[in-house]
């Protein structure tokens, strides 16, 4: 645990959505990723949680360099990634793998378990005998009996399809994994499957992960850190656990704390039952017009003050080994 | 539970029960009307090189007005082949429907040919699909995707009207940049939003029922809460019944009137959801709602079901839930249980219920 494997800085996304063929007119711009400094550290898992569109997978994407920044650096293992040119990147990426929420988005549909596992190797000039015994460990090592490898996706559950989407994503021995929203499209008990899979490898690897979720839930129960992102910018950052039982940032404490319903102690609890409930939700995540200057949470927070229209927070640091991007924690010797 | 409450003041004091008092009503005055949908002892299999996946083997219900039927169940139980047999849409091969029917406001949709079934789907029956990229077209806009379906819906439509109806529906869904959705192609949005889009598509053909297969689960809670009060507000003022698949019980809680609960291809369990969610009969409802995490736990106490579903290839002959059952017993392994009616609605498909054995107290022999 010494050390960062990822070093991201002033990283920025914009895309642009334009109309018309020949005069071509730009109807909307969205900064996907907006000046974003991380670090994720050497073995450890970064959970990161936000809405729809806040931007996560393409911060996951930008860092894989399957898209290319605006502006900004990364840096893997003491590596400047920016600049690179693909052949460069090549040996780079048996290295960062990517598992997507629906497994059969990374696995091809027409090509056996086998032969989707093996895949990764042969491209990267793995002998085929080699390939295939290997495939047969990395099955294995997600809980699937290699003696059934000869099927094809689609004659297996969700929850396997997942893991044989882990298993190949694994194929090369990578140090850092983005998993992007893993295992949202599965239902709990095999979450919790899945979760436990997942954990076990990155001890057992001494991996890095980089986890996406829209459920502050569900990354507490495997992040060890978590960051909140919100239209393209890290609202706040710390322990998982501890954001998630004291939340500092306005948007995590009204929004991303906020659940339809839970299930404590054996009894259902009314979160949001009721019709009403579901209103307050969704006037919470109304969304409003991208504010052009100060904090981009301004529109929809009830704590707003003075400086938050004018002035855009940075990162303040709250406690030790919390940050938030919000005027309510800028430290009293920064003030005035 | 629900059925008792259902009469008592939905204005007044018991506002807060408001929700469940009109899920009760809508129930009650559903059960005059014919069923819109009615799903009849479906059984479609896959015929895959391994044998036969006994995908769905014997599924029946029924949906009226006002119903909002949420179905259930752990992954590979059948779910989204019953839906997607209610549309025809089961590739075949593999796939075989190899008995019951599919009535559709009265027509037996199964027996339908291509021209039939291209009225049927959409038109009839909207339908969200579980994986939201994949139901879009990738080499169109999201403009000319809804305009193209509202127009193919309803011809008389001209391109303007459609435009503003493409333009309402993305506003119901939760967008506010319409336009830039508009212009916008599938792999431009994130996954949430294909997914809104696709709700926004199935909505703008005016369906006579609605299903929605994992509608919300690539979407934070904010926009769930708005997807989810779109739909109750769709059903009560269009008395637009609507099929939700999903497995999880927050959105079951908040906007169904109806559960089943399906395991290994059949409906294991079905009533109004405060009875099933407050009080599960079935072996297996009990699991599974057992399962539901407590937040403040850790992956580790999770209580997931131990065991595994059975094969769907080689189902036992008894009970598909008698492996992993705490409450086995010699019967259960010879004997397919059948759906016991045991209250008004409420049918359980397990031995224990037997009423020549006396309710939930049988013999454990
Ligand atoms: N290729 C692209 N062209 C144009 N806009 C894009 C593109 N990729 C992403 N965007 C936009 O960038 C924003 C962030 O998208 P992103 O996919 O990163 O969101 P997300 O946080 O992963 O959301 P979700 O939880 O819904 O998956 C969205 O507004 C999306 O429309
Ligand atoms: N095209 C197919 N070919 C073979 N088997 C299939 C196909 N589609 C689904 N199945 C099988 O049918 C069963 C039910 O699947 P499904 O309805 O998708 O489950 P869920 O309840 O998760 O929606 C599973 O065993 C699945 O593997
Ligand atoms: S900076 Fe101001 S507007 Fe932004 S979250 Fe903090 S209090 Fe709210
Ligand atoms: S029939 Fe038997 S095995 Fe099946 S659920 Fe009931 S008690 Fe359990
Ligand atoms: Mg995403
Ligand atoms: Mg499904």
């Amino acid at each position: 645990m010494s050390g960062n494997l990822i070093e991201v800085r002033g990283l920025k996304k914009s895309f642009q959505v334009t109309r018309g063929a020949i005069l071509r007119r730009v109807v909307g711009v969205t900064t996907a990723v907006d000046n974003v400094d991380l670090d994720i550290k050497e073995g450890e898992i970064l959970g990161c949680v936000g809405g729809s569109g806040s931007g996560k997978s393409t911060l996951g994407r930008l860092i894989l360099r399957l898209i290319e920044a605006d502006e900004g650096r990364i840096n893997f293992a003491g590596r400047e990634l920016t600049g690179l040119s693909f052949k460069q990147m090549c040996p780079l990426r048996r290295e960062m793998q990517i598992v997507f929420q629906d497994p059969l988005h990374s696995l091809n549909p027409r090509r056996t378990v086998a032969e989707n596992v093996e895949r990764p190797l042969l491209n990267f000039g793995v002998p085929r005998a080699e390939a295939r015994g290997r495939m047969a460990e990395l099955l294995t090592m997600v809980g699937l009996d290699p003696t059934q490898s000869h099927k094809y996706p689609h004659e297996y559950s969700g929850g396997q399809c997942q893991r044989i989407a882990i298993a190949r994503a694994l194929a090369l021995r990578p140090r850092f994994l983005f998993l992007d929203e893993p295992v949202s499209s599965l239902d709990v008990s095999i979450q919790a499957q899945i979760l436990k899979l997942l954990l076990d490898l990155q001890q057992r690897l001494k991996l890095t992960f980089l986890f996406v979720s829209h459920d502050l839930k569900i990354v507490r129960q495997i992040a060890h850190r978590t960051v909140v992102m919100y239209r393209g910018r890290l609202l706040e950052l710390g322990d998982s656990d501890a954001v998630y039982r004291s939340p500092m940032h306005p948007f995590t404490k009204n929004f991303l704390g906020t659940v339809l319903h839970v299930r404590k102690g054996g009894r259902w609890e009314l979160a949001a039952q009721r019709a009403e409930d579901l209103e307050d939700l969704n006037r919470q995540s109304a969304t409003h017009a991208a504010p052009q200057a100060g904090c981009v949470y301004a529109g929809a927070c009830a704590e707003r003050f003075l400086p938050c229209a004018s002035e855009r927070p940075p990162l303040f640091r709250a406690t030790d080994d919390r940050w938030v991007a919000c005027h309510l924690y800028r430290p009293p010797q920064a003030a005035q | 539970m629900a059925a008792a409450q259902a009469p008592q003041a939905p204005e007044g004091g018991a506002a807060h029960h408001q929700a469940i008092g009109q899920a009760g009503r809508a129930a009650a005055r559903a059960s005059m009307a014919a069923p819109i949908l009615s799903v009849q002892n479906l059984k479609t299999w896959f015929y895959a090189a391994a044998g036969v996946v006994r995908a769905v083997d014997g599924v029946s219900f029924e949906v009226r007005e006002n119903d909002i039927l949420a179905i259930v169940g752990e992954s590979g139980s059948g779910k989204t082949v019953t839906a997607l047999s209610i549309l025809k849409l089961v590739p075949t091969p593999p796939g075989r429907y190899v008995g019951g029917h599919v009535f559709v406001d009265g027509e037996d949709v199964l027996s339908q040919d291509a021209t039939a079934l291209e009225a049927v789907r959409g038109a009839k029956v909207g339908m969200i699909f579980q994986n939201p990229r994949g139901s879009l077209d990738p080499s169109f806009t999201i403009g000319s995707q809804l305009v193209e379906t509202i127009r193919r819906h309803d011809p008389v439509a001209n391109r303007t009207d459609a435009l503003r109806r493409a333009a309402t529906a993305l506003l119901e869904v939760g967008f506010d940049n319409i336009e830039h959705v508009l212009e916008s192609y599938p792999h431009q949005l994130s996954g949430g939003m294909c997914q809104r889009v696709g709700l926004a598509i199935a909505l703008a053909c005016r369906p006579r029922i609605l299903i929605a297969d994992e509608p919300t689960t690539a979407l934070d809670v904010g926009v769930q809460a708005k997807i989810l009060l779109l739909l109750k507000r769709k059903n009560q003022d269009l008395n637009l019944p609507i099929i939700v698949i999903t497995h999880d019980f927050g959105v079951v809680r908040a906007i169904a009137t109806r559960v089943a609960v399906m395991y290994a291809g059949l409906i294991q369990e079905e009533g109004l959801v405060d009875a099933i969610l407050e009080a599960p009969q079935h072996p297996y409802t009990a699991a599974l709602i057992q399962s539901v995490p407590d937040p403040d736990t850790d992956v580790a106490g999770f209580s997931a079901i131990p065991g595994e579903a059975p094969d769907p290839i080689a189902v036992p002959d008894g009970c598909r839930f008698a492996s992993r059952c705490e409450r086995v017993h010699a019967r259960c392994r010879i004997e397919l249980p059948p759906l016991h009616e045991v209250a008004d609605g409420r049918q359980v498909r397990c031995h224990l219920y037997d009423p020549t054995k006396g309710n939930g107290s049988c013999p454990e022999t």
